[in-house]
């Protein structure tokens, strides 16, 4: 992975003094807190319901052991001895104080980690598929690009200022797009031309939030020199033109739909005539010096394993067997796999992980998987090189740490915001719907009977727990200060984005639950066999049949199509 | 009036003229961009003797496409931030640096001190810290930060280059 | 018979700790909702939060926030302010380091 150099180091330490001064300006009465907010916010700093919360960057997913211990450090010692992690690949202490913020930042500097455009109005953590570089489906390792991405974007000094957040993914697979590419502000993908030539489709506008978008694309091949030069004259296009009058209309979405797709591109094409022979130029030299960090770690020579892999999952020991089925990914190095860590197990928030299981993953990744580890934007971990023939003894320490339960792709394996149990934005709690469906479905053999289903519950429409693009997503709603939750069905954050639909009313807390599984066993029912998924099902059959499921007993005329 | 020109804090000699008030004979002067454009052919005699500079004040709104032609006419130019966390002026300020203008670039309106930083990347070098802040303190901006990731079009005390060129 | 009544609290969260905090009759600062002065009018509390909100070094952003008056106890109307008063309802790892006071 990357690793820093003394200028790198010399950014990061200034930046926690930086802080360090605002928070006292802020303290002192010389900044508002109106003037202070978006300063902390670029430094990843919240207030929250009960507390402050301070979101850490962990840029495209990459964790080193090192890097895992130090936060296991913060979260001990500034903490409450926990972290969570979010769907943008970072971490989340819930319970910091003001004062601490810099003393937490100047311990990230120390293991090359740092806060930085982890909120605000700029340009966010860069993200991809946690499975870069190990996919057997992917054209090239996105890291390198993520990376040069990073730099470019950190501190930029003309788009410090947005309109709004700014949010960039990469995506390298042929097959499966495993970072919700479709639905950033900016979505970059790594294909092939006509030529054979390597470059990148460029999509614009996509996002969920309130007015969720599938991104378009803007241009179908961008040269590799220019992503930058690309990149660039659009988010000038976006600062200049975006909305300011209007919150809720000031992301980039609202500008590509406003506009139309056509004349953004015309303005974009238009200003990146100006850019595209600027500095911003890439050398291929500067991309393989780059490419060099992400270099293969010194895998053993070792003969295929597949075969292996394959007789590890009808282990007769039937937990092993499940999870090598489940949490199991086939490596493209032969003999080794990529093993998944659930944290969607037993009574804890999705997502959340302890300081001494923080600890403790860290020796895993140093004894099992070269010191490095990965988050995914479904908020679990992976360890990407585990040689398949020791994949049976990490499974036995997984499971003594509760991090082995088999249910990564299943219907438990929930994305989950913190809900109102924590966020100031929120109308309704979603850990607790979380853990209702765990307790609900804890049959492990009926999860599998199901397959892949993703279900994802936000707490509120700013929608950080990506409900739209679930294949069930639920919405937490206000109804009077009561808590009430919109069920939606059929989205997908792949390549083959689309968009949740909701089927009728909101459901009160202690109904939901039951809704889901309603449509769970009308899935089953109307599947023509059990390799269909659900997805597939539903838009075979449309939505009728689920809204007459969830709805038979009542009139709603409001629906005149059914 | 004081302001921050080239990293100093120094007494600012120009002249900002309300749309309504009289253009005064001498002086240096900024108008905004609509006087601008209503009495060009005034404000280009009375500029022409040297003495009596001109500079435009434009509107955070505008495509600076629009001003490229009028550039060798302004020896300075101000663009307003009329709320610091609206960035637009940071784009035009780029543009136009971009397109040769060589003269003051000031920023005016709610100037805070954490800005300063990005806008002397996009080419501003001269600030209208506001009125309600200490600009002694706004100077400390400029050294809070030694090291930067990418090329920019003013940099002052730090190597023009990107980071991910460096050697 | 019991009275119910609507009142009103101001709130905030304190600048430094970040901790959740109600406004007491004195003007100072309490973590417990109990210790809370309700007041009968949204126009009485509109006038303290004016009186407050100079201070924020102290607390930031405060509000004014409706609850029922339920025989000398004052209970939150909304689910916001119920979580915000008890604090997280998921199972925390470790209690809090100590109620910081204003």
């Amino acid at each position: 992975m990357y690793r820093y150099d003394e200028y790198d180091r010399t950014l990061v330490r200034e930046r926690a003094a930086q802080l360090r001064g605002q928070i006292a300006r802020r303290v002192s009465g010389e900044l508002t807190e109106d003037e202070f907010k978006p300063l902390r916010l670029q430094n990843g700093l919240y207030l929250q319901l009960h507390a402050y919360m301070l979101r850490i960057a962990i840029p495209y997913g990459m964790l080193a052991s090192t890097q895992l211990r130090k936060l296991a450090h913060i979260a001990r010692t500034y903490d409450r001895g926990y972290g969570h992690f979010t769907t943008r690949q970072n971490i989340q202490f819930n319970w910091p104080e003001l004062e601490d913020v810099p003393n937490i930042l100047d311990e990230l500097a120390d293991v090359e980690m740092h806060a930085i455009q982890t909120s605000g109005n700029c340009i966010r953590n860069i993200t991809t598929d946690h499975l870069a570089g190990v996919a057997r489906d992917e054209l090239e390792d996105p890291r390198p690009f993520c990376e040069i991405t990073r730099q470019w974007s950190t501190f930029h000094p003309e788009f410090a200022f947005l309109p709004r957040k700014f949010k960039i993914a990469f995506t390298a697979g042929r097959e499966v797009d495993r970072a919700a590419m479709l639905y950033h502000d900016i979505g970059v993908r790594i294909v092939e031309n006509a030529a054979g030539e390597r470059g990148f489709s460029i999509y614009a506008g996509g996002g969920m939030g309130r007015t969720p978008v599938i991104a378009k694309e803007i241009r179908e091949f961008v040269p590799r020199e220019h992503l930058l030069s690309y990149m660039e004259a659009i988010l000038r296009v976006y600062n200049r033109l975006g909305r300011r009058d209007n919150i809720f209309k000031a992301r980039i979405k609202i500008l590509v739909n406003e506009t139309g797709i056509e004349r953004f591109r015309e303005m974009v094409e238009a200003e990146w005539q100006e850019t595209r022979e600027s500095t911003l130029r890439l050398a291929e030299g500067e991309i393989q010096e780059m490419a060099k960090f992400f270099a293969p770690p010194s895998y053993e020579s070792l003969s295929p394993s597949d075969a292996l892999l394959a007789e590890l999952r009808r282990s007769p020991n039937a937990d092993f067997a499940r999870w090598a089925r489940n949490n199991v990914v086939l490596h493209k190095q032969p003999g080794y796999s990529v093993a998944m860590l659930s944290l969607k197990a037993s009574d804890t928030p999705p997502g959340d992980l302890s300081d001494s299981q923080m600890d403790a993953v860290a020796d895993l990744a140093d004894r099992y998987s070269f010191g490095e580890l990965r988050v995914t934007h479904t908020q679990n971990l992976v360890l990407a090189d585990v040689k398949t023939t020791e994949l049976e003894k990490l499974w036995h320490e997984l499971r003594a740490l509760d991090l082995a339960t088999a249910n990564v792709g299943r219907l438990t394996d929930q994305i989950c915001c913190p809900g109102l149990d924590f966020c100031n934005l929120a109308n309704a709690r979603s850990i607790p719907i979380a853990e209702e469906i765990r307790h609900r479905f804890d049959d492990l053999d009926y999860l599998d009977d199901l397959g892949d289903v993703s279900l994802k519950i936000s707490g509120c429409i700013n929608a950080c727990g990506h409900h739209h693009v679930g294949n069930i997503g639920i919405l937490g709603i206000d109804k009077r200060g009561i808590e009430h939750y919109q069920l939606l069905v059929g989205g997908s954050s792949g390549y083959d984005a689309s968009i949740g639909k909701i089927l009728g009313h909101a459901f009160p807390r202690e109904e939901i639950v039951g809704a889901v599984e309603k449509v769970l066993k009308l899935y089953v029912r109307l599947r023509e066999s059990e390799d269909e998924p659900f997805l597939d099902t539903f838009r075979r059959v449309g939505e009728k049949p689920f809204r007459d499921t969830l709805y038979s007993n009542e009139l709603y005329a409001d629906h005149p199509q059914s | 009036m004081r302001i921050i020109r080239n990293r100093k804090i120094v007494e600012d000699g120009w002249i900002h003229v309300a749309d309504d008030a009289e253009v005064p004979a001498d002086g240096d002067v900024i108008v905004s961009w609509k006087r601008w454009r209503e009495s060009r052919e005034a404000l280009l005699a009375r500029s022409g003797s040297g003495s009596a500079r001109l500079g435009v004040r434009l509107p955070n709104t505008l495509d600076p496409h629009e001003v490229q032609a009028d550039l060798p006419h302004f020896a300075l130019i101000a663009v307003e931030f009329p709320k610091y966390r609206d960035g637009r002026g940071l784009s035009i300020a780029r543009m136009v640096r971009r397109e040769g203008f060589r003269g003051e670039l000031r920023a005016v309106g709610n100037v805070l001190r954490d800005q300063l930083f990005y806008m002397e990347r996009c080419g501003f070098d001269a600030f209208e810290v506001d009125k309600s802040k200490s600009i002694e303190n706004a100077l400390e901006a400029f050294s809070e930060l030694s090291v930067t990731y990418q090329d920019a079009i003013q940099p002052r005390s730090v190597p023009r280059q990107h980071r991910w060129r460096r050697s | 018979m019991s009275g119910i009544s609507s009142c009103y609290v101001v709130t905030g969260n304190l600048t430094q700790a970040g901790s959740v905090v109600y406004l007491r009759a004195d003007e100072t600062w309490a973590t417990s909702l109990a210790e809370a002065h309700p007041l009968p009018t949204e126009e009485e509390a509109e006038e303290r939060l004016a009186r407050v909100r100079v201070h924020e070094e102290i607390v930031t952003e405060p509000y004014v926030f409706e609850a029922e008056l339920s025989d000398g106890a004052i209970r939150p109307k909304s689910a916001r302010e119920i979580l915000r008063s008890a604090g997280p309802s998921t199972r925390l790892r470790r209690p809090d380091r100590g109620a910081a006071t204003a």
